[in-house]
């Protein structure tokens, strides 16, 4: 038997043109700056943010708590509450998107517009979009007086600054990522398969849980991801939203590049952040196996 | 099974005018049209999938309308299988045992018994689209009859799949519907399909049923052009009756006249005639049938099909399909382009049409 020709044989120049410059945007923008930063997160930090040998592991054992005034788990607890915050935004985030986008994809000649209005936000400054909570939930603002104004409470509430502003603002911010793939999925959801369901005896509800969600599923974990993702690393939103107390690990990340002037350990927080992802996505890529992978292209 | 009455319009376009059809216990029903002739709709409102605007269904003297679809004690074979793609074959037979809450014992034991009927039990723990057509199609009928319904629709159920396979189900299908004694009501726009498995047939065209019938009535008796022509072939000669006496009607056609010894008929008026093909005798010399209907004709086309030589035959103005097994004895003549044959046309194979 002779060996097949490999796919790209006589055709380099053409996979050069095609290939070349995302491969040289991603190894001069993201590898190599990535491989510095790795770097960085294990040598000695000398005055004036300067860096050098020896290699150290000392900034992940900041990280895990270990300082020169004994152990304190600071940063650890920081990031536990950030993991929990990005869980939680997801899952109201897949409480909120999953009917809506159900709702959309079911709604006919209105889907275009419905998705538009979806996307809109989008063309709006993220900075804007979370200013825009500030004015909403201040105690002066639209949800204290509209409150006040039924007389549900007589006093305006503490609504910003918190957590459940933070919460809200990420929400709000995420949730077309969940929208969209969840819809994707939803167009391509085969009701003839509801039918034969009901006909084999399954109520409305049942037929949902055994056949729509299943069908829908790859589109719901590509949503969390996404929403999970972008939650983890975001430092504008709690900071905004947040006031001091509320502190994520992406406004930690940034005060070590900023006004902390410790890049070996920003790096090093960051590449912990980088592991939980790549984690994540391995696992989403174990579990959906194949499958995921036609759902992802 | 009673249905009566049963109108159905979609956007203004009657899908059903008037359905009147009583179905019985253990019989394979097929209902037969072309497209767009109101079968599915027929079956989906049996399933529950559509309400009728009027009418009534009723299965064992209980009114099924008013009953979800997933209450009624029907099942459907898809015409695209259905099959969920993300469980497993078991999974697929066990959903509805699942849904009835039947004792997981109990219903692995029942599915693997129709498992092990439709042939699928080598090949349980495979999902849907690692199965060939004809898999997926036994997958979908063993998912259907594991639930024991009183009725089982079946949409078309051998549309997607090849000529010899189809032949194959059909038989299989027939077997099947014998052993287990569950009700048949089959969607098929394949005529030869319909015969081979039915037992009775019903004839639809544009939201009518035309003619319901065993099998031998509607194929020997067809009463309107339409089933003449839709089931089977038919040489259609219109006339008008001269003398019916003693059961034997004389009718005046463009090619002479025509005795028929089936039917009845109403002395001067007018009347189609069907003539299977088949039946049709075609002989160099008539002389011995002296007492049948016999024309002259020469031979002007032949299509040779293997099983049997098909004859276009010129008569006056008219052409007549004749067609004559390939047998090598019994009298057997072959004819070429060109010659003088005689057509030989029993009186008791010139049947009467209402229109």
């Amino acid at each position: 038997m002779t060996k097949p020709a490999p796919p790209w044989r006589g055709k380099r120049g053409q996979i050069l043109a095609t290939v070349g410059p995302g491969v040289l945007w991603i190894t001069l923008l993201l590898i190599i700056p990535s491989l510095v930063m790795l770097a960085y997160s294990f040598l000695t930090r000398y005055r004036f943010n300067r860096v050098g040998y020896p290699w150290t592991l000392e900034h992940y054992g900041t990280f895990l708590g270990f300082t020169q005034l004994g152990y304190d788990p600071i940063y650890l607890s920081v990031f536990g509450k950030t993991l929990l915050v990005a869980g939680g935004v997801a899952v109201l985030a897949v409480l909120i998107g999953y009917p809506l986008a159900f709702f959309i994809a079911r709604s006919g000649p209105w889907k275009t517009l419905l998705l538009t209005l979806v996307i809109i936000p989008f063309w709006t400054n993220f900075l804007i979009r979370t200013y825009a909570w500030i004015l909403i939930l201040a105690s002066n603002g639209p949800v204290n007086s509209g409150l006040q104004l039924l007389g549900i409470t007589g006093e305006p509430l503490a609504l910003f600054p918190s957590l459940g502003a933070v919460f809200v603002g990420m929400v709000y911010a995420y949730v077309p990522f969940l929208i969209l793939p969840v819809y994707a999925s939803v167009e391509k959801v085969d009701w003839s398969l509801v039918e034969a369901a009901a006909d084999l005896g399954a109520n409305r509800l049942r037929a949902f849980w055994y056949v729509i969600v299943p069908q829908t599923l790859p589109g719901v974990i590509v949503g969390v991801l996404l929403v999970f993702v972008s939650a983890l690393g975001n430092f504008i939103t709690p900071a905004l939203l947040g006031g001091s107390k509320e502190v994520l690990i992406g406004n930690v990340i940034q005060q070590q590049f900023g006004p902390a002037l410790n890049w070996p350990f920003g790096s090093a927080i960051s590449f912990v952040v980088l592991g939980f992802v790549l984690m994540a996505l391995y696992l989403y890529a174990r579990a959906a196996g194949q499958k995921g992978l036609e759902v992802l292209n | 099974m009673r249905i009566r009455n049963l109108r159905k319009t979609f956007d203004e376009q009657e899908a059903l005018k008037q359905i009147d059809l009583d179905i019985y216990e253990g019989e394979f029903l097929s209902l037969l049209g072309p497209s767009g002739c109101g079968k599915t709709t027929l079956l989906r409102i049996i399933a529950g999938f559509e309400q009728p605007d009027q009418g009534e269904v009723s299965i064992g003297g209980v009114d099924t309308l008013p009953i979800p679809p997933h209450k009624r004690p029907v099942n459907t074979v898809f015409q695209s299988y259905a099959l969920f793609p993300h469980m497993t074959v078991l999974d697929n037979v066990l959903f509805g045992l699942k849904m009835a809450k039947v004792p997981r014992q109990e219903a692995l034991k029942r599915a693997e018994r129709v498992m092990a009927m439709v042939e699928i039990e080598s090949f349980t723990k495979r999902k849907p689209h690692q199965l060939s057509g004809g898999q997926k199609q036994r997958v979908a009928l063993a998912r259907a009859i594991v639930n024991e319904p009183k009725v089982l629709l079946l949409d078309e159920p051998l549309g997607a799949l090849d000529l010899k396979l189809r032949k194959q189900l059909q038989v299989e299908l027939m077997q099947l519907q014998r052993r287990v004694g569950i009700t048949f009501i089959y969607v098929t726009h394949d005529q030869e399909e319909a015969l081979v498995m039915s037992d009775r047939i019903a004839v639809m065209q544009t939201g009518l049923i035309d003619q319901l019938g065993s099998v031998e009535e509607v194929y020997e008796r067809p009463k309107t052009r339409y089933v003449a022509t839709f089931l089977g072939s038919s040489n259609l000669i219109d006339g008008v009756v001269r003398r019916y006496q003693d059961g034997v009607a004389s009718i005046d056609t463009a090619l002479g006249e025509l005795r028929s010894s089936i039917g009845s008929y109403t002395p001067n008026s007018p009347v189609t005639l069907a003539v299977r093909p088949e039946k049709i005798y075609v002989k160099s010399d008539a002389s011995a049938y002296y007492l049948e209907n016999v024309l002259e004709g020469v031979v002007e086309d032949i299509i040779y099909t293997g099983v049997e030589n098909q004859y276009l035959i010129r008569v006056k103005d008219r052409t007549f399909a004749a067609y004559v097994m390939n047998k090598a004895l019994t009298e057997h003549e072959a004819f070429n382009i060109g010659n003088q044959v005689k057509l030989i046309i029993p009186a008791q194979s010139v049947v009467p049409l209402n229109d």
